[in-house]
């Protein structure tokens, strides 16, 4: 081994002068004990009929979707968002529930495919003329209702749907996916406004925009794209971008000269945005103990509670109110430390509002699917 | 849909099929403790496979052995191999115990997996340990029972702290215990994992353990440290003189890592006597990696003509019909589609499936057949989204021409079946502009309503409300101009006159005759189109072919309420502004067609019926607002002016995001690069807004 390890040693060097890596996380394990390799199956598996709680999905449709097939956020002044159909078009499949997924898809193309490509604008408020606000795009509202197209074509074995799921996922890799970056395949936010020609700080990245199982999924419709790299890509930058006391990332990170920084214009916090990152990694059963430490500490610091931490100081600045966001630091310290989630986050909550309400359903779907060892008890 | 990207797609796919090709292999553990080269493994051939294509079965890893072409070198089988060979503890063991059948039974074990391998002349020397009780102990780990030979030593360490295992027994331990977590982090692709694992020291034999190597340098590779990995087997090559461990290095290189770092290893290569380079047994394989890395755009080597005449010989013979459409898809980007043409049908004749019948297809689109293509995409159109795609694309190039050609009904009704039955808003919006633009106005209404139903772009709903307004339902066009008020100027611009000269559309033409006179006298500044029509629809010649009729179209009425005057522009006030819902009413559902019922044994029963909030009935203000991203409306050229946008924004986006220029880095830029064409940022100034054109539609046919 010695040959190997002293080649290594002076080629890793290169290395870390080629592409900064993470501070180790591993000083964070006692003196002596080696860190617990994570229980991780990172295969893509399917969502469709994934949700085993039927009652989690009669209450978030009879609260959150209309018969016209729009997903109401409750917590915003009722507006909808490409983002929340997407999520909608995810539960309805993984609960089996075509009627309700058909009527989710035809609300969304019919209202918010209207920008002449085959990407979604983002705002869509009622009562206002017009109802869409802002004709830009969102890429993580575009990926999610994608990938729900990919599941449903998959499950239900339409090819209808998995049309409209290769043209959507070929516009996202044709126009949103930055290759050859400094930091990899670099997945834009937005096709207007985020770019490295659209800001002095740019480009600017939200790494909860990476949906990570949605990443593995989309190849079954458009495998010419490389979802791999945009995957790769998001995980390296997570290294990156942890830091601070917290070493959470923030919600929106700026990439200017490759050195991750919090975006100008927008706080610098790991708030409403990148909660949902240790959800997408555990939800696609990937990363490592690195990726997941600093979501683990954060879950582990407030017993369970989710909190929003200013990055400059590391404190938490809020606690959310509502028992729907605990579902992620439950999740994280189900992937981590392996421990039983709390009964109360294994079904619905009545009076929560749509945001968290849906981060529960698909922490217990991620939960269902992949480690349902933490729900044993 | 870019057609580019569609043929990226292909041939990424051909890249990936025909690179596991089965005397491609990947060192894998074998069951028996052996390593089986199987280059199949460990690609991402599962993911990337189309489910609906029709792939031969693919062979067992011993069936690849067998039938690996002659001039690919069999699979490596090699044992686990270390400084001192092949691990011959079990066979002393079993010598210094004389058992002779087992003894005999390991060598041919030990022969069968390592053929090079000699039976030790010290065997008969063998002895047992002076500890009696380690002979356990060695027999634990003869049998591979690491875990329980763990478990004793501990167990004998806690009743006598001053025990230690001898240090042969713990040296093999160790190489052994981490062998076999290396090759699990390896299985279970933690590569992180197995990065550290192979930082641990002092290791006897490791440096030359070829799987273990191997899998090092896979780690690297995964994790993009190509540098690394690179240099692994480099090491490799460098300590190693087995030919077969050395080739075996060049095809896990293929696997794994860059085309540019795989010539690197090719350097290496040493040549005998003759001039012949000990890799020329894999020649093909290296050929095969060339063309796929110039299919990913990597860095390679030169493929020379002798070489690539090599290849197209062995694809000829090939029964794998993934290696013609390699070269297929390999002419194909040099553009040089007849070539490409004839390997894809050979290819498709050896079995090819939907996704070389897709090369065939944009091989016949490049030499200009398109009616050939279509033919092609629409006989392959269930298989593969992207041949489904192809073909609705492909017509509505020449269905939505301002003067269209003649196109035969047969061929619209299949068009409008696959328009249907896919739920296309893409051709749901052509058929309506066919219709729209050979004066069948009724016909072009109902698939309008589909296409703004199933993707209402701008020029889509210009297109519908332009036809509401021909067929002289004010009702409906007003509802539609109000809906979109505020997002579409064109829309808006079908009530402002914008002062310019528009032409009629052949159809007016058709229709009134006479309007030809004005085409050729009218100043610019006369806006000569929106003539009414002087006779009833039914009885226009119609000559082209008749459109279609959807069936199962569904409209939910509109409420309408409010009026507000706009004198000054002598607008209706029962025509805008008016109150309207904000929603879209033309929301149809897929296609009511047969479907299987698919649903998994292990997914819930089919969701109950649940009630679901009803969508309040909220009537619109009757005063726009800035929506982000778009231009100014017509309207405001005559004083009037919007609320401010959601996020308190008063201006007019300009140039509006339908304009914009495609983000550096993508795709996208790629093509408006390599095509020249322009992107259509309009800088002049926004009292002249132009809406994104598209080659498909008269903008203001009217």
């Amino acid at each position: 081994m010695q040959l190997v390890v002293r080649l290594l040693a002076s080629l890793l060097l290169i290395g870390v002068l080629a592409a900064p890596i993470a501070a180790q996380t591993t000083n964070r394990v006692p003196a002596g004990e080696a860190p617990r390799p994570l229980k991780l199956d990172g295969r893509a598996l399917p969502l469709g009929g994934a949700l085993k709680s039927p009652e989690v999905w009669l209450n978030y449709k009879s609260r959150f979707i209309t018969d016209h097939g729009r997903v109401i956020d409750t917590g915003n002044n009722f507006v909808s968002h490409s983002e929340g159909q997407g999520y909608g078009m995810l539960l309805a499949v993984a609960a089996n529930d075509r009627p309700v997924f058909d009527l989710l898809w035809g609300w969304t193309r019919a209202n918010l495919l209207v920008r002449g490509d085959d990407l979604f604008a983002w705002r869509w408020e009622p009562g206002q003329r017009p109802a869409v606000a802002d004709v830009n795009n969102a890429s993580d509202g575009d990926l999610l209702i994608a990938w729900a197209l990919t599941e449903a074509a998959d499950f239900w074995g339409d090819p209808a749907l998995r049309i409209a799921a290769r043209r959507i996922a070929v516009d996202i890799g044709r126009k949103l996916v930055v290759s050859k970056s400094a930091q990899g395949a670099l997945l834009l936010p937005a096709l207007a406004g985020f770019a490295a020609e659209d800001r002095n700080d740019g480009p600017v990245v939200n790494l909860s925009y990476w949906v990570f199982p949605a990443l593995t999924r989309l190849q079954l419709v458009a495998p010419e794209i490389d979802w791999n790299g945009v995957m790769q890509s998001g995980l390296a930058l997570l290294k990156i971008a942890q830091t601070g006391p917290s070493r959470l990332p923030g919600d929106w990170t700026a990439l200017r000269d490759g050195t991750p920084k919090a975006a100008q214009g927008f706080p610098n916090a790991f708030a409403y945005n990148a909660i949902r990152v240790p959800l997408y990694l555990a939800l696609a059963g990937i990363g490592e103990r690195e990726h997941y430490e600093p979501f683990a500490a954060w879950a582990r610091h407030r017993r369970g509670q989710a909190t929003i931490v200013d990055l400059a100081s590391g404190r938490d600045v809020e606690t959310y109110g509502e028992s729907g966001y605990a579902a992620v630091p439950a999740l994280t310290l189900c992937v981590t430390d392996e421990q039983t989630v709390p009964a109360e986050l294994r079904t619905s909550s009545p009076l929560e509002n749509y945001y968290p309400a849906t981060l529960r359903a698909l922490a217990l779907i991620a939960l269902q699917m992949r480690y349902p060892s933490c729900l044993r008890g | 849909m870019s057609a580019r990207v569609n043929l990226a797609a292909s041939m990424l796919f051909a890249a990936i099929l025909a690179i596991a090709a089965p005397s491609l292999c990947a060192a894998e553990p074998g069951g028996d403790g052996s390593f089986v080269i199987d280059l199949s493994a460990q690609t991402p051939i599962a993911r990337v496979l189309p489910k609906a294509s029709a792939q031969p079965a693919q062979p067992k890893k011993q069936d690849l052995i067998a039938e690996s072409p002659a001039e690919v070198p069999k699979p490596v089988r090699i044992i686990r191999g270390n400084a001192e060979g092949p691990d011959e503890s079990g066979l002393r063991y079993y010598a210094a115990l004389h058992q002779d059948d087992r003894v005999t039974t390991e060598i041919n074990r030990l022969r069968r997996l390592y053929p090079d391998w000699r039976v030790p002349e010290d065997l008969d020397s063998a002895t047992l340990s002076d500890d009696p009780e380690e002979e356990v102990l060695w027999e634990l780990f003869a049998n591979d029972r690491l875990d329980d030979l763990q478990v004793v030593i501990n167990q004998r360490m806690r009743q006598n702290p001053r025990w230690r295992p001898s240090k042969d027994l713990a040296s093999k331990l160790k190489h052994k215990t981490l062998r076999r977590q290396i090759m699990t982090y390896w299985k279970s692709g933690r590569w992180q994992d197995l990065i550290a694992a192979s930082k641990d020291d002092n290791i006897p034999g490791i440096e030359t353990d070829p799987e273990i190597l191997w899998s090092i340098s896979e780690a690297y590779a995964r994790t993009k440290a190509f540098p690394e990995a690179l240099n692994v087997l480099k090491t490799m090559l460098s300590h190693n003189n087995e030919a077969d461990v050395r080739r075996a290095t060049i095809l896990r290189a293929i696997a794994t890592l860059r085309m540019m770092d795989v010539e690197a290893l090719l350097q290496m290569g040493r040549t005998n006597a003759e001039g012949r380079s000990e890799f020329a047994s894999i020649a093909i394989d290296i050929t095969r990696a060339r063309i796929s890395a110039f299919l990913h755009d990597e860095l390679a080597n030169e493929i020379t003509d002798p070489e690539m005449r090599a290849f197209e010989d062995y694809a000829r013979s090939a029964e794998d019909f993934n290696q013609g459409g390699l070269v297929a898809w390999y002419y194909y980007k040099r553009k040089q589609p007849r070539d490409a043409l004839e390997w894809f049908k050979l290819a498709l004749q050896r079995g090819g499936d939907a996704m070389i019948a897709h090369g065939l297809a944009h091989s016949l689109r490049e030499l200009g057949m398109k009616r050939e293509t279509e033919e092609v995409a629409y006989a392959w159109r269930e298989p593969l989204a992207n041949n489904a795609i192809l073909f609705v694309d492909i017509l509505e190039a020449d269905l939505t021409k301002p003067d269209p050609p003649l196109i035969e009904p047969e061929r619209l009704a299949r068009y409008a079946r696959v328009t249907l039955d896919t739920a296309s808003g893409e051709g749901a919006q052509a058929l309506a502009w066919y219709a729209y633009n050979s004066c069948q106005l009724p016909v072009a209404l109902e698939w309008f309503q589909y296409a703004v139903a199933w993707m209402p772009k701008e020029q889509t709903v210009f297109g519908y409300a332009l036809t509401l307004k021909k067929l002289k339902k004010s009702k409906e066009f007003a509802e539609v101009v109000n809906r979109y008020d505020g997002l579409f100027p064109s829309v808006i611009g079908l009530l402002f006159p914008d002062d310019g000269y528009h032409p009629p559309t052949p159809c007016d033409l058709r229709l009134d005759p006479s309007l030809a006179k004005q085409v050729q006298s009218a100043p610019f500044n006369v806006r000569a189109s929106g003539v009414p029509p002087s006779v009833p629809y039914a009885t226009y010649p119609v000559a082209y072919g008749a459109i279609p009729r959807p069936i199962n179209q569904a409209t939910i009425p509109l409420p309408q309420s409010a009026v507000s005057p706009l004198q000054r522009v002598k607008i209706d006030p029962k025509e805008f502004p008016i109150s309207v819902t904000a929603d879209n009413p033309l929301r149809y559902g897929l296609p009511s067609i047969p479907r299987a019922e698919t649903a998994p044994s292990l997914a819930l029963p089919q969701a109950s019926i649940s009630p679901l909030i009803q969508e309040p009935p909220l009537a619109s203000p009757l005063v726009a607002r800035r929506v982000i991203g778009v231009g100014p409306m017509p309207y405001e050229r005559y004083g009037f002016t919007l609320l401010p946008g959601w996020n308190g924004k008063n201006a007019a986006t300009w140039p509006p995001y339908s304009a914009q220029s495609a983000p550096a880095g993508t795709l996208w830029n790629e093509e408006v690069k390599t095509s020249g064409a322009v992107v259509a940022v309009q800088a002049a100034s926004p009292q002249a807004p132009q809406t994104s054109t598209s080659s498909a539609q008269n903008y203001w046919n009217r």
